[in-house]
């Protein structure tokens, strides 16, 4: 979330002199305005602000922090003591006759035009300081010009059309926010009700960019030669075949059955496409690049939100500084800090025993009951015709996954949670629990059971159940959203107003989120159009949702820390979610028998023989050997496997002892700091001694030095604008406003 | 409260603007057009000014706790004008850089203004976060103590640019929710 396109660094230290002190230790008299110092001095450290900005030179790191800090602490010893009141910050200091003004204009010259329009940018000045310093910058650099000149024209030529590249570059990137879907709600959603909130719509908006490509990918691949050699329908066309997705869908497109098995030959041209490996290797596309999109984008969460050794200190700072929370229990805040006994802690851990073992115990009986329902379903079907039955499994298993949640959450109000932080992770555990043993145990059925039950095509079975879970889920959401969170405003308003509105419950609606996201990645290959299904879906559960939080909703009060959470809700999406679609679809790929008489499979062994054979008559062919020898020696090689395995955790290890070594470093420095701040008040107070000791020592050549020193002190300060008091800084600012 | 002198944006103004601000075309032109609206009649835009008043009451401004403070800190002289609303914006534009933002947060939260967030300055933002008035004296100085025990590395009592810079990038929700969507651009 960090802006960070920085790839040119100069390190330049631009020196915010407070007043009264001079930046140059050249003489290392300690100036007379120690009279100035006020009394309450003690308390105040003279820190000067030093800003250094760092600006990169080097073209490989795209991605970098801006700012390193140093205080010049060693440097305010030497000098006299500056009143405490901080400079104005758009003072003098900026204008370009003092010499920080000058090292930065020194600095801003050899860079290229862009960086240069950078970093004016990230200046905290005025407009009109940033206008002048870019036309003095530009006067400089002209001044240089005429030996600039003589550069080849070409070089010039160069810059004006990376110019002009960087001007379309703005104008095409801009162009994209304003198309950028759903940007100006987000932007609502977000003003209303907070980053939280707002981090679900931008969940489902990913999820959304997902299925998209899915959908595209699947589509070029596989739908459209399929259609080229599409067998006509015989099936009647009923209405209930959206949601039970039998009957006529059965020899669509949207099913595996449907698919061919042939290698598809456009014309009499040689062009041949085979629809086995274009199955496999499609899916398998899709599959991927969700794998790396979901992998870059943990990595990238991760390390802005955990990997940093100090982060695990939840942070006050955080709560006070961010405008996110309205802080309304500041009880809970405070009781993050205190340690307890290892006997309370074991009291307070066995008391939260006895909920969860009712809640796991419920997660197994959901699933149990599941599993029997499925049994008892496939009978129940070949006994009763009614096409609407088969709608019976999908039915128990929406309920339960609206029903249960719910549950869970009013054992919480049973068992009490010092943190509302851990009390949200209990219950997202939970509901990740139970929904994954749900998916697993269908899976489980449907591998097991249906896969070898001797079907006809059950690959297509196991399609069209997907497809009515899907579908009964969004259903069941639609009337939530419709009725449910209705029903609760009006009872929240009229009849039981103590209640109020209700806030929305970000954890349960990204988990649905995620489930119907598993539930496609394991359909995908048994209906591949599934991933246009979910399109729609998502895309009509955003407006609906949406409308749902403007009218039913009111806006969090608890603190929720939303970039946290959103690194929870990818690691959950990649860890059960994503490893465990892979799971099955490995287990389908390489254990099971494929349908005898449909899909692009039929008559292998397995589906994964149609790569082997593939690989086979590649064999025979001369120019493919390399494909063959990569087939043999890399991927189906277990030596190649278990030496890529031993330098990966190699690796790993030896970035785990450089994280560790930089904890140390980290607590070295801390301890650093803290020293030098007791240096600098152990230095001032002897400062402001020696100081009282003078003073009582010479009373009369004080008013003389004084004097002096109100001379010298301009003579000495000369080209820097430092002002040693408010009567200088003002008339200083006053001519700086001229300019 | 008539409207400014209508002069369109010249096409160069726009572009230095562009290039010196992190706001994009519309958001300018938007700010532009809002602005217009509330300044004084018959001034041209580039000379005419806001008071702190008219700036703070703007919706987007206007529930934000600590809105005097930021008037206080992107105005000169106590009124605002066309560049001024536009520095402000553009720091708490999304595209904003996070080491811009840091600074000025530091400048709005340093309320007595000396260089440091220091005690006095940490149980006022508390208050105005509580937006109440029966807070205890001592809850007050609880929660700054913690504060500094969190985020004060020398033990001086007071966080300094650096300190509060280092605890900031700590915390990504910061960047994120140190926003201001200005005029519904």
């Amino acid at each position: 979330m960090l802006s960070d396109d920085w790839v040119n660094e100069i390190v330049v230290e631009v020196e915010n002199v407070p007043s009264g002190a001079e930046s140059r230790p050249s003489s290392n008299q300690i100036f007379p305005e120690r009279t100035r110092v006020k009394p309450g001095l003690g308390r105040r450290s003279p820190t000067e602000r030093v800003e250094s900005q760092v600006f990169r030179r080097g073209s490989d790191t795209k991605h970098h922090q801006l700012l390193q800090l140093s205080t010049a602490l060693k440097e305010s010893m030497s000098q006299t003591h500056h009143s405490p009141e901080c400079p104005g910050i758009d003072t003098p200091c900026t204008s370009h006759e003092t010499a920080q003004g000058q090292k930065l204009i020194a600095s801003l010259i050899p860079m290229t035009s862009r960086d240069r329009i950078k970093a004016i940018r990230n200046q905290p000045r005025t407009m009109e300081e940033k206008r002048k310093l870019r036309k003095v910058v530009d006067k400089e650099k002209s001044k240089q010009g005429p030996r600039a000149l003589e550069v080849a024209c070409c070089a010039r030529c160069l810059h004006t059309f990376s110019l002009v590249y960087q001007r379309s570059k703005n104008s095409v990137s801009e162009l994209l926010n304003t198309t950028s879907l759903w940007q100006k709600t987000l932007k609502v959603i977000g003003g209303k009700f907070g980053t939280s909130v707002l981090s679900y719509f931008s969940f489902l908006r990913w999820l959304l960019k997902f299925n998209i490509f899915s959908f595209i990918v699947n589509f070029s691949f596989l739908v459209i030669p399929q259609l080229m050699v599409a067998q006509k329908n015989t099936l009647q066309f009923t209405g209930l075949e959206f949601f039970t997705g039998a009957g006529y869908f059965r020899d669509t497109v949207m099913y595996y059955g449907f698919y061919t098995n042939s290698t598809i030959r456009h014309g009499s041209s040689r062009l041949a496409y085979n629809m086995q490996l274009a199955y496999l290797f499609t899916i398998g596309a899709c599959l991927v690049t969700c794998f790396f999109s979901l992998l870059f984008s943990m990595a990238k969460y991760f390390r802005n939100n955990f990997i940093n050794p100090h982060i695990y200190s939840r942070g006050i700072a955080k709560l006070i500084f961010c405008w996110d929370f309205t802080v309304e229990n500041l009880s809970e805040i405070r009781l993050e800090n205190t340690k307890l006994t290892f006997h309370q802690q074991l009291t307070r851990l066995s008391a939260h025993v006895e909920p969860w073992l009712v809640s796991t115990g419920m997660a197994i009986a959901c699933c149990v009951a599941v599993y029997y329902l499925a049994e008892y379903n496939s009978e129940f079907l070949k006994t009763h015709q009614n096409p609407g039955a088969v709608l019976l499994l999908p039915f128990l298993v929406s309920c339960i996954n609206l029903a249960v949640p719910r549950l869970y959450s009013m054992l919480r109000l049973v068992e009490r949670y010092e943190l509302p932080r851990h009390e949200v992770y209990i219950l997202l555990i939970r509901n990740i629990f139970l929904k994954i043993s749900i998916i697993g145990i269908l899976c489980y059925y449907w591998l097991n059971i249906v896969a070898l039950s001797g079907e006809e095509c059950w690959e297509t079975l196991i399609g069209q159940e997907i497809y009515r879970l899907l579908l009964m889920d969004f259903v069941f959401s639609l009337a939530d959203s419709f009725l449910g969170e209705f029903l609760r405003r009006i009872i929240g308003k009229r009849f039981i107003t103590s209640l109020g509105l209700q806030e929305f419950d970000i954890a349960r609606n990204v988990l649905e989120l995620i489930y119907a996201q598993t539930l496609v990645w394991i359909g995908m290959f048994f209906c591949p159009l599934l991933p246009f299904i979910q399109m729609i879906t998502l895309f009509t559960m955003f407006y609906v949702k949406n409308i749902s939080l403007i009218v039913n909703f009111q806006p969090p009060s608890k603190a929720w820390r939303a970039s946290q959470m959103i690194t929870v809700f990818i690691l959950l999406l990649f860890f059960p979610s994503f490893t465990g679609v892979l799971c099955t679809l490995a287990i389908t790929i390489w254990r099971l028998k494929p349908s005898a008489d449909c899909g692009p499979f039929r008559g292998l062994p397995s589906f994964i023989y149609s790569v082997y054979r593939w690989i086979d008559t590649l064999s025979g062919r001369p120019g493919y050997q390399w494909v063959v020898w990569i087939y043999h020696n890399l991927i189906g090689s277990v030596h190649f496997f278990f030496i890529l395995t031993l330098i990966v955790l190699i690796i790993t290890y030896l970035y785990w002892q450089i994280t560790e070594g930089r904890k140390i470093m980290i607590r070295l420095l801390h301890e650093q700091i803290i020293n030098e701040g007791k240096d600098k008040m152990f230095l001032i107070e002897k400062l402001i001694k020696l100081q009282d000791m003078e003073k009582r020592a010479n009373p009369s050549t004080l008013i003389l030095e004084r004097r002096e020193v109100e001379q010298q002190v301009p003579l000495h300060l000369g080209e820097q604008a430092a002002a040693p008091d408010l009567r200088f800084r003002r008339s200083f600012q006053e001519d700086n406003q001229k300019v | 409260m008539g409207q400014c002198l209508r002069y369109q944006m010249h096409w160069e103004d726009l572009e230095e603007y562009q290039a010196l601000t992190f706001l994009t075309r519309n958001e300018i032109l938007c700010i532009h057009n809002t602005f217009l609206k509330l300044c004084p009649a018959g001034k041209y835009y580039k000379e005419a000014t806001l008071t702190m008043d008219q700036v703070s009451s703007l919706p987007a401004l206007r529930v934000n706790p600590f809105r005097d403070r930021i008037c206080k800190v992107f105005s000169h002289d106590d009124v605002f004008s066309f560049e001024d609303v536009l520095g402000m914006a553009s720091v708490f534009s999304e595209q904003a850089c996070p080491s811009l933002k840091i600074e000025y947060a530091f400048r709005i939260y340093d309320f007595n203004e000396n260089g440091f967030i220091d005690e006095e300055d940490l149980q006022r933002i508390v208050l105005r976060l509580l937006n109440s008035d029966d807070v205890s004296e001592d809850m007050l100085m609880d929660l700054a103590h913690h504060v500094l025990s969190e985020s004060d590395l020398d033990n001086d009592n007071m966080l300094s640019f650096s300190e509060f810079e280092h605890a900031m990038f700590k915390s990504p929700d910061f960047m994120n929710s140190f926003r201001i969507h200005f005029w519904g651009c």
